[in-house]
């Protein structure tokens, strides 16, 4: 009896513990966007636009049998606005005739191309360029995972800022803008991330996003709310207190010799983008190396991302990323609690491994010893409802929060519908979809421990490609 | 108090505070759609009075009418306006701005206790601003914040102050290859009027480097044929950031009598400034240095072969002439590669797809 509630009392103080944490991000994250919007100054980012001084960027799409998409995503991006780019798109061994589509859209030719290689990747096949794009190549190469074809598309690349994104995302026209102006104000920013939002929902036409709105199904909804919140706050705040130990593989951008200098992500890694965000973390933060260096999280620099909207896509992904999760924490367990390492060691890579790597399983224990205390009387039903109602409206509240910033911003939802559908998400998050979130990092957790190293199955796109899509026209903000 | 109780009166909390935020925050979203709605409508009705205005048609009293009903706005379409006409068209909108609050205020707000407000005064006056506000922003040129000297610097630029140019050296001297960049794109919004100040600087022998390498860098952009000497002079300078920008700024400047000194520099120990030797003489035309082309496609330095390749394609005839001989000749097989990837690109040659790896 006595040991059930030294348990009870362990997992409340975690709560506890987590949602401190919680709500410390949220006040430093909703400082630092209110500080990050009050320093823009007038017509910045059009002079950042117009001066021929701005650092290139090399853009790399590592794609994996993406025909369906893989156009629309060059073409969006062919579309921003910055004065000097090249976007280097790399097919990873597709099967589907990506290479096929590619080479009829853009008239694709092949040419002799040889790149500075500081990083070893599986054969390069082919390069090709196209006479209507001179800012677009494309590379055909050997199937060897998202890292390897990232790599290879270093080895092309030209300019010193590189910028990596998935084959499934949508840029803001002026994202590049906002994402270099960082490294235009100090010198010791090393990269820097952006907000993902879901593209679910979105209308694009040839490329370019024509109108906004949220994903029409519940789970789509339910993810929407994860990213704001994930967003909105936690990596701005996290970002403050150098712990901001994942940055989405779906929008980043830093130095290229940076990036070289730690070997680019690891081919083998079950999440890439983790394991290398960490590893650049303990590069620039290990005291030994001297790097005085940082990670800037850019809250208005967005990227729209194609989200899982099946129940099986949904949980085979939230799978691959606690693996991912894991592994990269494994990896990099040299870190936690390494006073060597800073903040990072001492807060971020403690909290990375305790309220995410582990949450799961703290998570589950809390129901089955709630269930246990119902069973053996030491809790009343009343008691059991009181707490998950606490944890219930704890969600709710800081869902609301990541709202308030997102509607301060221009990230502010198109529609009064879509707010209200946003606001009904999160007031039913916590009824199943939060549970079912959880069984499936459950589930990624004992495979990991079981040795599952897999990416698991390809995520099925559906795209935004369509001219008639029912989404709603943005105000201009 | 029993933990129960304590959870219960947590949740209880936490509930009536999410009902607040939910609260805040629709009326956040009302507030904004209202003060967007009004925005647009206050443009709609201010641009072609002021534009009118700007042609004659529309008198200043009629425009000032129609600004001040909300001033606020009325700056930014303001600043939006002086943005687009640039320097000259700017001074048509000064006696508009002189009616307005809006100049003493900003020159108030410039000593602000928020840095901010400062910076936000500091940019504003480049736009709104008279010769009245330029010691004002020398004086910023000394602020604390590094974000508020460069608004003032360039707000100086931007109201022609060329004596500001030794003040702006001095209050940007931060490191780094892109702050030097952002200060030498400052200084360049004088234009001409920047001329003499640069040469000084080039010609002083105490200067430090970061304010040669910015000068360096201004003189090639403003094409300034006087400062051939002094940045000739500076290809011999210990610093490879001095020599980068001075090989870089002949190039721009285009004199081609400084060939063989830039070429001098070929073997330099900075890749940097290799590189950016290669890339000086292809676009000097300096059909002389071939060999040294010739040897810059083997350097070790990917950049450097690069650079050296494309340089021999500028050159014309002689320099692809010797580009085809290298594909098949050259003594380096990454020289061979380069000299392959250059032609196609410019598609002189037919892919083969075979590596000399």
């Amino acid at each position: 009896m006595n040991t059930i509630r030294i348990l009870l009392w362990v997992i409340l103080v975690y709560y506890i513990a987590l949602h401190a944490i919680y709500l410390l991000l949220l006040l430093i994250g909703s400082l630092q966007v209110r500080r990050y919007n009050r320093a823009i100054t007038f017509a910045e980012f059009r002079r950042i636009g117009e001066s021929r001084l701005s650092m290139p960027v090399s853009l790399i799409i590592p794609c994996f049998n993406e025909a369906t998409i893989i156009c629309s995503t060059i073409r969006n991006i062919l579309r921003l606005t910055y004065p000097q780019f090249e976007v280097i798109v790399v097919s990873d061994g597709s099967t589907d005739g990506t290479m096929e589509i590619l080479a009829e859209s853009f008239k694709l030719r092949r040419v002799d191309r040889f790149g500075r290689r500081y990083i070893g990747t599986e054969q390069i096949r082919s390069v090709h360029e196209s006479p209507d794009y001179p800012n677009l190549v494309v590379v055909d190469k050997v199937n060897g995972r998202r890292a390897d074809a990232i790599n290879a598309g270093v080895a092309m690349a030209r300019y010193p800022l590189l910028c990596v994104i998935d084959a499934d995302c949508l840029l803001e026209p002026d994202a590049l803008l906002h994402m270099a102006r960082p490294f235009l104000r100090d010198s010791r920013v090393a990269a820097v991330a952006g907000v993902v939002r879901p593209s679910n929902g979105l209308a694009v036409v040839d490329g370019e996003i024509v109108s906004k709105g949220f994903p029409r199904s519940l789970i789509g909804l339910n993810q929407e709310v994860e990213y704001a919140r994930s967003f909105q706050w936690a990596r701005i705040g996290l970002s403050r207190l150098r712990s901001m130990l994942c940055i989405s593989g779906a929008l980043i951008l830093i130095r290229k010799h940076l990036f070289e200098k730690i070997g680019g992500p690891w081919p083998d890694a079950i999440t890439d983008d983790i394991e290398f965000t960490m590893r650049l973390n303990r590069h620039i933060h290990d005291r030994r190396n001297k790097e005085d260096q940082k990670l800037v999280f850019v809250p208005d620099a967005v990227c729209y991302t194609e989200i899982p909207e099946k129940i099986s896509q949904y949980a085979s992904q939230r799978n691959r990323w606690q693996r991912g999760t894991l592994q990269a924490l494994w990896r990099n367990r040299g870190m936690i609690f390494n006073p060597r390492y800073g903040m990072t060691g001492l807060f971020g890579m403690p909290f990375f491994l305790i309220f995410e790597g582990l949450a799961a399983i703290v998570e589950l224990s809390a129901w089955i010893l709630m269930a246990v205390c119902l069973v053996l009387g030491i809790a009343t039903g009343f008691e059991i409802i009181g707490m998950i109602f606490l944890a219930y409206i704890l969600g709710v509240f800081l869902s609301l929060s990541a709202v308030l910033i997102t509607e301060s911003g221009r990230l502010r939802s198109a529609t009064w519908r879509d707010f209200w559908r946003l606001i009904l998400a999160i007031l039913i998050d916590n009824i199943g979809f939060h549970q079912f979130h959880l069984l499936c990092r459950v589930v990624g957790t004992v495979e990991y421990f079981f040795g599952r190293r897999d990416l698991g199955r390809q995520m099925e796109r559906i795209g935004n490609n369509h001219p008639h899509h029912e989404a709603h026209p943005t105000p201009a903000t | 108090m029993n933990l129960l109780t304590i959870v219960l009166y947590t949740a209880g909390i936490l509930t009536l505070l999410s009902i607040l935020l939910l609260g805040v925050t629709i009326a956040l979203r009302i507030d904004t759609d209202r003060r967007l709605r009004r925005e647009a409508a206050f443009r709609s009705h201010a641009k072609p009075i002021l534009r009118s205005f700007l042609s004659g048609e529309a008198t200043l009293e009629m425009t000032r009418a129609v600004l001040g009903k909300d001033p606020h706005a009325a700056i930014r379409v303001l600043l939006e306006e002086s943005d687009t006409l640039g320097e000259k068209g700017r001074e048509k909108l000064l006696p508009l701005l002189s009616g307005m609050p809006v100049g003493q205020k900003m020159l108030d707000r410039l000593r602000s206790r928020s840095w901010e407000k400062r910076l936000r005064s500091a940019e504003y006056l480049g736009y709104l601003g008279d010769d009245t506000s330029l010691p004002a922003l020398m004086t910023a040129l000394r602020d604390e914040v590094l974000a508020v000297r460069f608004a003032a610097a360039t707000s100086l630029a931007r109201l022609g102050c060329h004596d500001a140019v030794e003040p702006i050296l001095q209050a940007l001297d931060a490191p780094g290859e892109v702050s030097q960049r952002r200060v030498a794109e400052v200084i360049q919004i004088l234009g001409a009027r920047a001329s003499d100040p640069i040469l000084v600087i080039l010609q002083r022998p105490t200067a430090n480097e970061t304010s040669l390498g910015i000068a360096a860098r201004v003189a090639g952009s403003l094409r300034l044929h006087r400062a051939i000497d002094p940045l000739r002079h500076l290809l011999g300078h210990e610093s490879p950031n001095v020599r980068l920008n001075a090989v870089r700024s002949l190039a721009s400047i285009g004199d081609h009598s400084v060939s063989a000194a830039i070429a001098a520099l070929g073997e330099d120990p900075s890749w940097e400034v290799r590189s950016s030797v290669m890339q000086a003489l292809g676009r000097l035309a300096a059909g002389g240095q071939i060999p040294l082309l010739l040897q810059g496609l083997s350097d070790q330095e990917w950049w450097v072969r690069l650079n050296a390749a494309e340089a021999l394609h500028a050159l014309g005839d002689p320099g692809i002439t010797a580009l085809r001989d290298a594909t098949d000749h050259h003594v380096d097989a990454y020289g061979r590669d380069m000299s392959r990837q250059i032609l196609q690109q410019h598609g002189i040659l037919q892919p083969t797809l075979q590596t000399n790896l």
